[in-house]
């Protein structure tokens, strides 16, 4: 009866992991393509050195920031994953919203500078564990760069 | 600068990510893992049950001290008087001398090995009728079956059945693939898992009332009819208790032991072939023997 018990919870907790990550999942990269949209026009290049023609614009660093968590079906399916081996897609899908929405938000900071273009630009990807155990709680990505603004 | 683009370039979708439907990939995996540990949990069950008798009698023996922490833990202290205990064993010892005897006229060795000073017969209290033989010989009965049997017959068809179980090597061949599966779940899953597989594998119970397959049943059932025709010359009588669980059905007394022992049924019908074979007029049967004194008062169901 008690074993019962926790497999319908188990089963309750995958379908809500399921569905709602889902959904949250689709929103979001409906949030973030409309949002390159937006912010295309802040050229975002990963070369060290200003590009010629913007050498007298003013550098800035800029940095954008995001946390995202993974759903209680993910955790399952990468649990599995780590079992039988081979790409854990769960997770990523996960970290490539997460780099999107890095970006966009240092390009946002960038626009809000009046930047043209941010360069130099790198990734910092760290792991925050919620609870202790196996479970991956949530995961940062930082994107973080040299915005260029135009001189006067 | 007519070298730079005119904003960031729209990159193309499900490169970085699948596009493949979580849950094709999930169930999947799961049908992957499943049938995997599934296969592993049956060949380490094979293995284990095939290995395990080649643990020599003297190694069990001594690690059966934990048998009898299982079993005051789960019984409790019993409150029989030393007689009934005696009469018991007493009982006991006499069919196992029947059951050297009957397996040497029968050509048959097995288990023989086990001296019959390392059998232990007990008694122990508990509102389910119930016999069960665990790791080191050891042979608990409750005070309940013993108040259900109305002769020394009935009684000695149940302890020579545990006597054989013993002899096959049943117990250790049943408890260490529990064990061994369990030690294999441990190093494989995660601690989350693990606990919930032993959940629906209820592994409790594999010191104290030890599930054995039908097929190690039956071969008890056989030697111990063997036993008891050596001892009586017959083996009328035998069926009561058998008759005793069939009749009782879905009694929740019983359950407990229904649970442990199925194939009820199949058993008595084994029971009553013996019976017919050795009984040679069903008019006038033979008479059965009255249960030991001490037992006579044990409590009835």
């Amino acid at each position: 009866m008690e074993s019962l018990l926790q497999i319908g919870v188990f089963l309750l907790l995958l379908g809500a992991g399921y569905f709602f990550g889902r959904r949250a999942e689709a929103r979001h990269y409906r949030s973030i393509r409309a949002g390159e949209d937006r912010l295309r026009h802040i050229l975002v290049l990963t070369d060290r050195l200003p590009p010629p023609g913007m050498l007298q614009d003013r550098p800035c660093m800029v940095n954008g920031n995001v946390v995202i968590s993974v759903d209680f079906f993910k955790t399952i399916v990468a649990g599995l994953r780590n079992l039988v081996g081979g790409n854990i897609s769960a997770y990523e899908s996960l970290l490539d919203r997460a780099r999107r929405e890095a970006i966009l938000r240092m390009q946002q900071e960038a626009a809000d500078l009046g930047a043209r273009a941010v360069i130099n630009m790198k990734f910092e990807t760290s792991r925050i564990s919620g609870s202790a155990g196996s479970a991956v709680g949530a995961v940062e990505v930082l994107a973080y760069g040299t915005a260029l603004v135009a001189p006067r | 600068m007519t070298l730079l683009p005119e904003g960031n370039p729209r990159l193309p979708e499900h490169i970085n990510h699948s596009n493949e439907h979580p849950l094709r990939e999930f169930l999947k995996l799961l049908a992957t893992v499943v049938v995997a540990l599934t296969a592993l949990a049956f060949a380490i069950s094979l293995l284990a049950q095939w290995l395990s008798p080649y643990i020599p009698f003297r190694w069990e023996a001594s690690a059966a001290f934990i048998v009898d922490d299982a079993v005051e833990q789960e019984f409790g202290t019993p409150a029989f008087e030393p007689e009934q205990q005696r009469a018991l064993a007493e009982l006991g010892q006499r069919l196992l001398l029947a059951d050297r005897a009957a397996a040497a006229a029968a050509g048959r060795s097995e288990g023989l090995d086990i001296p019959d000073e390392a059998f232990s017969f007990q008694l122990v209290e508990s509102e389910v009728a119930n016999a069960f033989a665990s790791l080191g010989a050891r042979i608990f009965v409750t005070g309940s079956l013993i108040g259900s049997v109305s002769s020394e017959n009935a009684l000695a068809m149940v302890l020579a059945h545990e006597i054989a179980h013993v002899r096959y090597r049943h117990p250790i061949r049943s408890s260490s693939s529990a064990l061994v599966l369990q030690v294999a779940m441990s190093a494989i899953l995660d601690d989350a898992s693990q606990a919930m597989l032993e959940g629906l594998l209820s592994g409790t119970g594999y010191l104290t009332a030890m599930s054995f397959s039908r097929r190690m049943e039956l071969e008890a059932d056989e030697r111990a009819l063997a036993t008891l025709v050596k001892h009586y010359g017959h083996s009328f009588g035998a069926d009561e208790f058998f008759r005793t669980v069939a009749d009782a059905g879905a009694d929740s007394r019983w359950l407990e032991f229904t649970r442990t022992h199925p194939n009820a049924e199949r058993r008595l019908q084994v029971i009553e072939q013996s019976i017919r074979e050795t009984v040679p007029e069903p008019a006038s049967p033979p008479a059965l023997a009255p249960l030991p004194p001490p037992l006579q008062a044990a409590p009835a169901l």
